[in-house]
């Protein structure tokens, strides 16, 4: 059975701003695991129960999010049920439409977010961070220009259910992945992290 | 005749008797071995392993006694020998003995010892007595196999799976077998399974379980199953459903579980190797070549090239499309060209390229298609002016609610209405309307920009007069429409319509049906606007739709070449990984449930299925357990490796003897 990466389709804001983002993560697990992988991502709809089908689901926007009652109701048993959901700000603005809706719909269908020690094992399961990993766009004078110090997660009984970032992720990984020659580090390690947590844990 | 000839003719004839005694005796040794292991089987059902055995037994055992009798016989091979064989049964002095001897032949007197006309009635005489022992004994085990019922008899003589309904009726559901004959296009020979626990099959495969006793009743959360009764006992037939599933097959007194295990064919993966990237002609002339690496897990059965041609200037726009000709090369993929003349390029025309295959698949999986390419010939004023890299538009204004999210506000406002007061109901509502009315100016930025005119237009309308003053929502639409110079033509993108037509007339159709939805909120109505907000999301969806002009733009084109990737990565400063925390909940919960099942290999069977998808290590081990449970044999083993992979702790080894 090989590893899907499943984007949330959501009913409000902007699903689908980062295209590349999956084949990206895709070709890093493969280049440093030997996960078996699918070589193409699935857009999978948040309130369907095919949500269930995944380990591994991918969230982002610009736009404010509501999450209309079947999706908080799929996202709250995802959690329960041993999913993990990666909740990225591609505004990265902490003062920001996505932020406030988005961790106002997290708090609201699953608790609340809290920080995430920069110690945690998802910083070391795969390759060794100190914290989570800058990205280019969090000063490129857009957004809130900060350099955010940590991530913020919603734990059941000490395993990430919902891991959020205000880092914008999304935009550091939305290349193709054949770009990745040029790069001197590949910024995508992180993410193998985070498929490898989302699998073994 | 010579006495020496006269040896010579009976040594013949002894030597066809022996040849046709030492068949007679292996044939009659192992029918005879194989009538006691049939009665043996229908005493104590063997085993199909251990009928294998027997069966290999008896026709060594038989082979054997032959090859004993054939070195008795040895002797045939020297005349004298048979010389004195006759000499021993009728003496005659050694006469006979002597004439054999080219010494002596020749020799009247001992000539007349071969004359007697008695060693004719010897040879008949012993041609019968060694073959009728071994000659009847195989006549009669033939009529008494024969005799026997083929599916009985084929248990002893041809072993094969699924042979165990021939064997003695047990419990209810003791005895089954299962049947799986994969899709016709996969081409793989149909499974035959003994009592399995878990039947594997690519997804789709029809399956066939039969069994002994009363009828039984079937279950399938995922799928259906249909059981009737046989001659002989139940069928159940069903089909191998796309995910893991637990089969429940259940009489009056008995239940048993069956997992599902398929197995999906994927789409053919699809890459296009060349053109390797976007390229810009100089001139239209030349040819390109084409490759496309296919793979599929079953075979591809279709193959080709399609481009898409956008050709013009502004807002005048032509696309045609159409299929190359490809050549498939077994392991080589597939090859083509375009001969960029042919296809009519000119100036500034972009051809959209992808790779597509299908499979022998159903055909609604889909294709598989490769990532697309683009190649564009260049213009004159390409080389006269300085080229800009085009880099992505300004973001979106992120204040402003989309009309799903309205949408929403809407539904939920008017589910609380009736226990909300009147003029909350309304202030409310005015409140939508107005977060409408700043989504409407967006569209309207949009429109006005695209069709040239003045940006701030629409917003002369002042911010809360959004129906009086200016012009109203239909001679805004007619003048846009008048713009375009298209007025009755059908809203779609299929005729001949200019993409930016295309485009537009969906955003001002939505752009209408917002002053609709805004004018029903701000008195307080919004049943009566939502039918025109629904219109208006429409509308969107589909200039989102034509935004988005095939064969770029679509989310999801890249294709990875996994193969190609795998571990080239520079794994330096990576952790080994560690597996499943024993010190998680869920890991706690599975191994309190594991110890809890183990005895009961339903529960484990279920458990099993669950873990298919998260715990694939742990289904495996449980699988062997299942199996070891059901068959009666070793599951310490296969147990130790499930409980240690849920508890995180190191695998124990297999306890064979290592390092020597």
């Amino acid at each position: 059975m090989s590893f899907v990466f499943a984007t949330a389709q959501y009913e409000s804001g902007d699903w689908d701003s980062a295209p590349l983002v999956p084949s990206n993560v895709l070709d890093s697990v493969a280049r440093y695991t030997q996960i078996a992988v699918e070589p193409t991502g699935v857009i999978v709809s948040l309130g369907s129960s095919d949500l269930f089908r995944y380990p591994f689901v991918w969230l982002t926007g610009h736009l404010p999010v509501r999450f209309s009652p079947a999706e908080r109701d799929n996202l709250r048993a995802f959690i329960d049920r041993g999913g993990f959901i990666v909740v990225d700000d591609h505004n990265h603005d902490i003062d920001g439409a996505f932020h406030k809706s988005a961790t106002e719909e997290i708090t609201r269908a699953i608790g609340a977010l809290e920080a995430l020690p920069n110690d945690h094992a998802l910083y070391r399961c795969f390759f060794t961070f100190d914290g989570p990993p800058t990205t280019s766009h969090e000063l490129n004078g857009w957004g809130d220009n900060l350099i955010h110090r940590e991530l913020h997660a919603v734990r059941r009984d000490g395993r990430i259910g919902l891991l959020y970032s205000n880092k914008d992720y999304s935009s550091e990984w939305n290349y193709h992945a054949a770009n990745k020659r040029f790069l001197s580090i590949d910024n995508t390690r992180f993410a193998v992290n985070m498929v490898v947590y989302a699998l073994t844990r | 005749m010579t006495a020496r000839e006269r040896v010579t003719r009976v040594r013949r004839t002894l030597m066809v008797v022996a040849v046709l005694r030492v068949v007679a005796t292996a044939l009659a040794v192992a029918l005879a071995l194989l009538l006691a292991i049939l009665v043996v089987d229908r005493l104590t059902d063997l085993a199909r392993p251990v009928r294998l055995i027997l069966l290999v037994t008896a026709i060594g055992v038989g082979v054997g006694a032959a090859a004993t009798l054939a070195w008795r016989m040895r002797g045939l091979a020297s005349l004298e020998r048979v010389a004195l064989w006759v000499e021993e049964r009728l003496p005659t002095g050694w006469t006979l003995v002597t004439a054999v001897d080219p010494r002596y032949s020749g020799q009247p007197m001992l000539e007349q010892s071969a004359l007697s006309p008695r060693i004719g009635e010897l040879v008949r005489d012993t041609v019968m007595r060694r073959l009728t022992a071994p000659v009847g004994v195989s006549l009669v085990a033939l009529g008494i196999l024969g005799s026997v019922p083929e599916p009985m008899r084929a248990r002893i003589v041809a072993p094969r799976a699924g042979d165990v309904l021939a064997g003695r009726r047990g419990a209810p559901l003791e005895t089954y077998v299962a049947t799986v004959r994969a899709p016709a296009y996969a081409g793989l020979p149909d499974q035959t399974l003994e009592q399995p626990a878990t039947i594997a099959g690519l997804e789709g495969s029809s399956i066939e379980i039969e069994g002994h006793g009363e009828r039984v009743l079937c279950g399938l959360a995922r799928g259906r199953c249909r059981a009737e009764q046989t001659d002989d006992g139940w069928r159940v037939r069903l089909v191998m459903p796309d995910s893991g599933a637990v089969l429940t097959l259940g009489t009056d007194s008995v239940q048993r579980l069956i997992a599902l295990v398929p197995r999906r064919d994927s789409l053919p993966v699809v890459l296009l190797r060349a053109p390797e990237r976007d390229t810009v002609l100089r001139l239209p002339e030349g040819t390109i070549p084409l490759l496309a690496d296919l793979r599929d897990d079953f075979g591809i059965v279709a193959a080709r090239f399609e481009y898409v041609i956008s050709a013009g200037i502004g807002e005048t726009y032509t696309f045609r499309s159409g299929v190359l000709d490809a050549a498939i090369e077994v392991g080589q993929g597939m090859r083509g060209q375009v001969d960029i003349r042919a296809l009519g390029m000119g100036p500034g025309d972009v051809m959209h390229i992808r790779a597509v295959a299908q499979d022998a698949g159903p055909a609604r999986r889909g294709l598989g298609v490769s990532a697309t390419r683009a190649m564009r010939v260049a213009r004159e004023s390409d080389y006269d002016t300085t080229t800009s890299v085009i880099l992505p538009g300004l973001p979106a204004d992120t204040s402003a609610l989309s009309q799903r999210l309205l949408i929403q506000l809407a539904e939920e406002l008017l589910e609380r209405a009736p226990r909300l007061a009147w003029a909350t109901v309304v202030e409310e509502s005015r409140t939508i309307g107005r977060d409408q009315a700043r989504l409407r100016r967006l569209v309207a930025d949009v429109i006005f920009q695209r069709l040239g005119e003045d940006v701030e237009g629409e917003h002369a309308h002042g911010e809360d007069d959004d129906a009086a003053g200016g012009l109203s929502p239909e001679e805004m639409l007619a003048a846009a429409e008048a713009a375009t110079q298209i007025t009755d033509q059908a809203l779609d993108f299929h005729g001949d319509e200019s993409p930016v037509v295309a485009v537009n007339r969906p955003l001002l159709e939505a752009y209408n049906a917002m002053w609709d939805a805004g004018r029903e909120l701000n008195i307080g109505e919004p049943r009566a606007a939502l039918p025109h907000m629904y219109r208006a999301l429409d509308a969107i969806q589909r200039a989102r739709a034509a935004e988005r002009v095939y064969l770029r733009g679509r989310p999801t084109v890249a294709v990875l070449d996994v193969e190609a990737i795998r571990l080239v990565g520079n794994r330096r400063d990576a952790n080994p990984v560690s597996r499943g925390g024993a010190e998680t909940r869920s890991g706690r919960e599975l191994l309190d449930r594991f110890v809890r099942a183990i005895g009961r290999t339903d529960s484990l069977l279920v458990l099993r299925i669950q873990l298919l998808d998260t715990h694939p290590e742990v289904a495996v081990a449980l699988g062997e357990v299942i199996d070891a449970m059901r068959t009666g044999g070793e599951t310490r083993g296969a147990m130790a490796r499930a409980r240690a992979l849920l508890a995180g702790a190191p695998v124990p080894t297999s306890g064979r003897w290592e390092g020597w």
